[in-house]
């Protein structure tokens, strides 16, 4: 059992407390999820409870042991409890897979023997057995996440820590994870998870919601679901205003079993009298969030006024990244890529951004090719462009490489960060020292200045809040509004439908389906075709008049 | 996306070259450098080129590669060339202008010297693009190894260098990540004059900020997984039967080679 008793800690030079007087604890095989808006304290919750930060009040206690007490306790309990990270490159120290996870064993000082033994045990238990001798810059980012699950269950632990071990993942890598952190929980181990997705969340035994340093709310998962107002606070991905939420309430008050509220056969199979499938129908209609911009589309692109990839292909040593990939997106509309991760997305993004080489083909901007600078490009943690002394100096920065006035950069300055919420008090601020939300709307701020005709954004919202998501999704409709195209590179397509006009989807480097939203949002072939899990919603429209039918014919 | 790196790339495969012991073949190609640099005769240029191509071969590395892996020299190679071949003291065999003129021996002086370093640089390309960053890593901690009676931190050495080899890769993907991102800003980071350096701080800044937050990311990792850097299990691979024959035989042929070219000259 791991034991939070009172715990505080604050930050060096922090004026308030990260952890303010939290207290929880872990039972071995126990699944826990701990959400909660950014900066909310959760991952400090997690660095005290394997010992890597002392609390400065309270105790902490892993199956008996304080790991402050002395150097051979701290490493006791760093063993005991497992931690896995974010971002799958990271937090590998070695390049071969079997080194990887010999690297705790041989931290331990065991025998050689035993450590190769555990080497064999370990990846056979997380899938990876046969990759045994690979590198491990060719796994795919699930894979990587397995195999430092891997490197940690060499430890033989008790408990794993989760640090949103789920959020850089595809759809189908996320179940795959989720289902081997389930294996391990039945196994034993007791699992905390910081997640902000309500899928991870719906499997948990227990919930904590955390809130300025505070645990604010607990319960279980179905109780989350029915209080509304905590539901809000804390932010999840796929919970904001989206109908899953409702649609899990309503199976549930059709007795449908806790742990199935992701599969849509199983609500489909509890949701069988006429008011319930009428309520589900009304849940699932209407998911196009952007009603505006859509007839201008027609026009500009009969115009050929468009941002379009013709016949793209890159190939990288005799392999195809992209292969005959075309599409348009007119003005004033959003497109989604999305795809599993390698299917070519970024190379896809990184041509249309006139920023990366095409073998054969063309990226195009209104007819003419694309150069580097005309079209706004943001990757995943865009606050990593950030380099002037101040926030104004650093938005400037793409309007002067523009060669705009004096005058110019000032107004583009100011209307950038009116479109990003941006206050003015930050302006003489340095970029490093404000929080991570603040930086991320400098960045934005920075490429939306520039005043490009066309935006690309790859994987924008990855690992951000509720707060820093909504700030994104408005940002691209307003963007959409005001004519420019806007392309959404993304591995989590039921976030990103509802604000999309057209999709493509891309796999093994070719575009498996592309067309308007509307019609992908109720065929789930497409996301199978794919190699994509199709979203719940997408599942439940598409099976809905099926179960209908299957209704009537139980009744007649 | 770039092209392969100068040297390294790790090739996946699975060949006689790739199954020999890190250790062996990096005693080996200490072995074909002490041999190039003391005997300088055609015999052995001859031979090198022919055990290189026969390596290469069975190693599936690709001469394209090679000729990547030089071009970075090729001004320095083709200088060296020129100013073995030209002499101004009159001993020209071709005169161009009163005492200076092209040499004969001069010119097959340079071309030994090109071709040296063009086969170490090929020998070279072999061991790295069939050993990963670990088994090097290994392999030269290993043979370093009775330096730790000295008092040599062989331990904390070995991970610093395993370290270094994964970061690489990362760091370069990382920049050109961020120098994708400032060029979409509209950065001209290409067209060179004075205010050049100051227009890369762009990419520089941001780089050596992230590179300092991955490194902390990655000292957490260590930490949790009980890393102390002292105490740690060595799995050193004992060398197969084929790896003690392949070291007997390799060196046993440098020798004679030596030998043989000692003794035509």
């Amino acid at each position: 059992m791991i034991v939070i008793d009172d715990v505080s800690y604050a930050f060096p030079g922090a004026s308030s407390d990260a952890l303010d007087h939290v207290s929880l604890d872990l039972a071995p095989g126990e699944l826990v999820s701990v959400i909660g808006s950014n900066g909310s304290g959760k991952s400090t919750l997690l660095r005290v409870m394997n010992g890597a930060r002392g609390a400065h009040e309270g105790g902490v206690l892993v199956d008996g042991i304080d790991p402050m007490a002395d150097e051979a306790s701290s490493l006791e309990v760093a063993r005991l409890v497992g931690f896995v990270r974010q971002d799958p490159v990271c937090q590998l120290v070695s390049s071969s897979v079997a080194d990887e996870v010999s690297f705790g064993p041989c931290n331990l000082g065991l025998e050689a023997d035993d450590v190769r033994e555990r080497v064999t045990t370990s990846l056979e238990a997380v899938g990876l057995g046969s990759r045994e001798r690979s590198g491990v810059e060719g796994l795919s980012g699930g894979e990587q996440q397995r195999l430092a699950v891997a490197g940690v269950l060499a430890m033989r632990p008790s408990y794993l820590l989760l640090d949103e071990a789920t959020s850089q993942l595809d759809s189908s890598a996320r179940t795959d994870l989720r289902s081997l952190v389930r294996e391990l929980v039945a196994g034993g181990v007791g699992v905390l998870q910081v997640t902000h997705l309500l899928e991870d969340v719906i499997g948990s035994n227990r919930v904590l919601v955390m809130e300025a340093g505070r645990i604010i709310w607990e319960g279980s998962p179905a109780d989350l679901l029915g209080e509304t107002s905590v539901l809000d606070r804390a932010q999840l991905s796929g919970a904001d205003g989206s109908s899953a939420p409702d649609i899990m309430r309503l199976a549930l008050s059709c007795a449908c079993p806790k742990a199935d509220l992701l599969d849509a056969d199983a609500i489909l199979d509890a949701v069988t009298d006429d008011d319930a499938i009428d309520a589900l129908a009304r849940l699932l209609v209407s998911p196009q969030g952007r009603p505006s911009g859509r007839e201008g589309d027609l026009d500009a692109k009969a115009d050929g006024r468009t941002l379009s990839l013709r016949e793209a292909c890159v190939r990288v040593e005799g392999s195809d990244i992209l292969s005959h990939v075309t599409f348009d997106v007119p003005h004033g509309s959003v497109l989604v890529i999305g795809g599993r991760s390698g299917s070519g997305k970024t190379t896809a993004a990184m041509a249309l951004a006139g920023v990366g080489e095409l073998g054969t083909g063309d990226a195009l901007l209104d007819g003419r090719p694309v150069r580097a600078g005309q079209v706004g490009l943001a990757f995943q943690r865009p606050a990593d462009q950030l380099f002037r002394y101040t926030v104004a100096e650093d938005v400037a920065y793409g309007p002067e490489c523009r060669g705009m006035s004096p005058e110019e950069v000032s107004r583009a300055v100011s209307h950038a960060c009116e479109l990003v919420g941006l206050e003015e008090p930050l302006m003489s601020r340095a970029p490093l020292r404000l929080s991570g939300g603040e930086r991320r709307r400098v960045a934005l701020a920075g490429i939306v200045a520039a005043e490009p005709t066309a935006y690309v954004l790859d994987e924008p919202t990855a690992g951000l809040d509720g707060a820093g998501r909504t700030l994104v999704h408005g940002l691209v409709r307003d963007l959409a509004s005001a004519g420019s195209c806007v392309v959404v590179v993304t591995h989590d397509l039921a976030e990103w439908l509802p604000c999309s006009d057209a999709a493509v989807l891309l796999s093994h480097g070719k575009v498996s389906w592309s067309g308007p939203t509307s019609e992908l949002v109720s065929d789930e072939a497409p996301f199978l075709a794919a190699g994509l899990r199709p979203p719940l919603d997408v599942s439940l429209r598409a099976r809905l008049s099926d179960a209908r039918d299957r209704v009537g014919r139980r009744r007649s | 996306m770039r092209g392969m790196l100068p040297l390294g790339g790790y090739v996946v495969a699975s060949t006689r070259v790739h199954e020999c012991d890190a250790r062996v073949k990096l005693v080996l190609l200490l072995a074909v450098t002490v041999v190039m640099f003391v005997s300088v005769s055609p015999l052995v240029i001859a031979v090198s080129v022919i055990s290189l191509a026969a390596l290469a071969r069975a190693a599936r590395v690709p001469a394209s590669q090679l000729l990547r892996s030089v071009r970075p020299t090729v001004v320095v190679l083709a200088f060296a060339l020129l100013a073995n071949a030209f002499v101004v003291d009159g001993t020209a065999d071709v005169v161009i202008m009163g005492g200076f003129g092209l040499s004969a021996a001069g010119l097959v002086r340079g071309a030994t010297a090109v071709a040296r370093i063009v086969l170490l640089v090929g020998f070279a390309l072999v061991v790295s693009s069939t050993t990963t960053g670990p088994q090097l890593a290994d392999a030269v901690v290993s043979l370093m190894s009775p330096l730790a009676a000295f008092g040599f931190p062989v331990g904390d050495f070995a991970m610093v260098l395993s370290i270094a080899l994964r970061f690489v890769p990362l760091a370069v993907g990382e920049f050109d990540r961020i120098m994708a991102a400032q060029r979409a800003r509209g950065a001209d980071l290409d067209t060179s004059s004075s205010r050049r350096l100051g227009r890369w701080a762009a990419v520089l800044v941001p780089l050596v900020v992230s590179l300092f937050r991955d490194a902390d990311v990655l000292a957490d990792a260590m930490r949790d997984r009980c890393y102390r850097g002292e105490g740690r299990t060595r799995l050193a691979r004992r060398l197969s039967a084929a790896d003690v024959a392949t070291l007997v035989c390799g060196l046993a042929s440098a020798a004679f080679v030596c030998i043989v070219s000692a003794l035509i000259a």
